[in-house]
């Protein structure tokens, strides 16, 4: 009986993380190029009852078929790793020429100040007072052939990610993809990071660069408010089946013994 | 547990704040030489958080098993949307509207140079071309007291009407400025802009030359603000405070539960 409490114990905590993934893609549902998250739940470890039930059990069914084992108990339930769900979000039409959508997989390469590079989906560029191509965060965007010099005035980028001003080519994005997603993960600042230094970016061979558009985050709202629902009524009926057992642990407490 | 009600207050803050900019955008859709402003949000740091069943002693390998939780979102930037507005003929021939990326210079009272896009120049008593706020147009334009102006030329050349006689004489050339990162530019409220380390220094020139766009004589610009899409966005930031609002109601309740799990 103490195990069941904490069972539902256990999904009263994963139920709350959740919800705060649920909530972090809410509050980023207009945050452009942001993926969402989410926590796939998983039943824990199963456990066989205690060996002394068992013999009691045995004892009990001395006359009847030998009980070898008389079942498993589930423990309640865990999160596995948050999952960034990479699917292409809604393009949004802009009128900046430096508002640059990818359509497809990949991501764009920024450089950070210590010399990293780090990877983004958000194309709301803008050029920096020396004329570089930097993200709205400041970090330089990065070519094939590293940073990226834009002069005044307009400019076209190919759907392959090739930039041209007045007639000449300054350059192409650098658009890369992860073979495995799950070794990159977000660090902030629509931001994504390699877990280790071994984990390297391959060029992106098919997907399309678009100009005058955003990508919107992959958020749908009506999904969220399914999910927070769910999460919401599976919290309260695990925390019903606390005071359930919080009851029965009463009863055998305090009055079976009574005569 | 207080960090559970802070992702949605962030969210709420970000709508906040986007819906005033956008109001910001709809009250000024009839300002002359307005730059509409546009609210890009990035998302906040993730905090690493062992979870019931994850091993004790996880190192850093491990890393990738642990659950990553969000922080919510922030406000990376306002930007000014310097896109081309309409040129609107008013036939008001003291009136100028770039087309392209230039700023019309002009004196500001503490004497920095400030920059604006609206050319609904007026005289003031000494002749001087005055911006609608009383600011000189740099560098000085003075009209003789005889004269009265003819035309602008698109490379901004202004021809005045002199005397009796109605002879047509240049009277004085229009300089403008233009910018590395014209939306990095400070707008400090009178269709005034300021020169920031994110803007870059002004660079001055002349119409029609080198990027610096041409004078577009008896017209001004309109507001580069699109309603539909300003309006289209408003529905989609109240949408999205509400759903962070009611993801914060759910919290709240949530939490509610679990104190009350003993009565």
């Amino acid at each position: 009986m103490i195990r069941g409490l904490y069972s539902a114990a256990a999904n009263l905590v994963a139920q709350m993380v959740r919800q705060e993934v649920i909530s972090t893609n809410m509050a980023n549902i207009n945050t452009v190029g942001y993926k969402r998250d989410v926590v796939p739940l998983k039943r824990s470890v199963d456990v066989g009852v205690p060996a002394e039930f068992k013999s009691l059990l045995d004892g009990l069914l001395v006359a009847g078929p030998s009980y070898g084992e008389i079942g498993k108990v589930g423990t309640g339930v865990i999160s596995d790793p948050v999952n960034t769900q990479y699917d292409q979000g809604e393009l949004r039409p802009s009128d900046r020429p430096l508002d640059l959508a990818l359509v497809g997989e990949g991501f764009f390469s920024l450089m950070t100040s210590e010399g990293n590079i780090v990877y983004t989906r958000a194309g709301d560029f803008v050029r920096s007072a020396d004329g570089l191509l930097v993200s709205s965060d400041g970090l330089p965007v990065l070519g094939y052939d590293g940073q990226l010099s834009i002069s005044e005035g307009n400019f076209d980028v190919d759907p392959d990610g090739s930039i041209h001003q007045n007639g000449q080519l300054v350059g192409r994005l650098l658009v890369v993809n992860f073979d495995d997603t799950s070794k990159i993960r977000k660090v902030g600042g629509n931001i994504f990071a390699p877990m280790d230094k071994d984990t390297l970016p391959n060029p992106v061979i098919g997907s399309i660069v678009r100009q005058r558009a955003l990508e919107l985050s992959n958020v749908s709202p009506a999904d969220s408010m399914v999910e927070l629902t769910s999460a919401m009524r599976s919290f309260e009926a695990s925390q019903r089946m606390i005071q359930l057992q919080d009851q029965m642990l009463d009863r055998a407490v305090n009055e079976i013994a009574r005569l | 547990m207080i960090s559970f009600f802070r992702v949605p207050a962030s969210g709420l803050r970000a709508q906040q704040l986007n819906l005033d900019v956008i109001a910001n955008n709809l009250a000024n859709m009839n300002t002359i030489g307005f730059k509409s402003s546009r609210v890009d949000f990035k998302d906040l740091l993730y905090n690493r958080v062992s979870l019931v069943g994850e091993f004790e002693g996880s190192n850093v390998e491990e890393a990738p098993k642990s659950v990553w939780l969000g922080a919510g979102v922030r406000t990376a930037s306002i930007q000014k949307l310097m896109d081309q507005g309409a040129i609107y003929e008013n036939n008001d021939q003291l009136n100028m509207a770039i087309d392209g990326e230039g700023f019309f210079p002009v004196q500001l009272p503490d004497g920095s140079v400030g920059y604006t896009r609206d050319g609904s120049f007026l005289l003031d008593e000494h002749g001087r071309m005055v911006t609608q706020n009383g600011q000189y147009l740099l560098p000085d334009m003075v009209m003789p007291p005889d004269a009265k102006i003819f035309k602008v030329t698109p490379d901004g050349i202004i021809y005045g009407e002199v005397g009796l006689e109605h002879r047509i004489l240049p009277i004085g050339e229009v300089q403008l400025a233009k910018f590395g990162n014209p939306a990095g530019l400070l707008a400090i409220g009178g269709n005034l802009y300021q020169a920031t380390p994110a803007s870059g220094a002004a660079e001055v020139g002349y119409p029609q030359q080198g990027g610096f766009g041409q004078i577009v004589g008896g017209s001004v610009e309109m507001a580069n603000v699109n309603i539909v899409n300003e309006m289209t966005n408003m529905m989609i930031a109240q949408r999205a405070y509400q759903l962070n609002a009611r993801s914060l109601q759910t919290i709240d309740e949530m939490l509610g539960l679990a104190n009350n799990l003993r009565r």
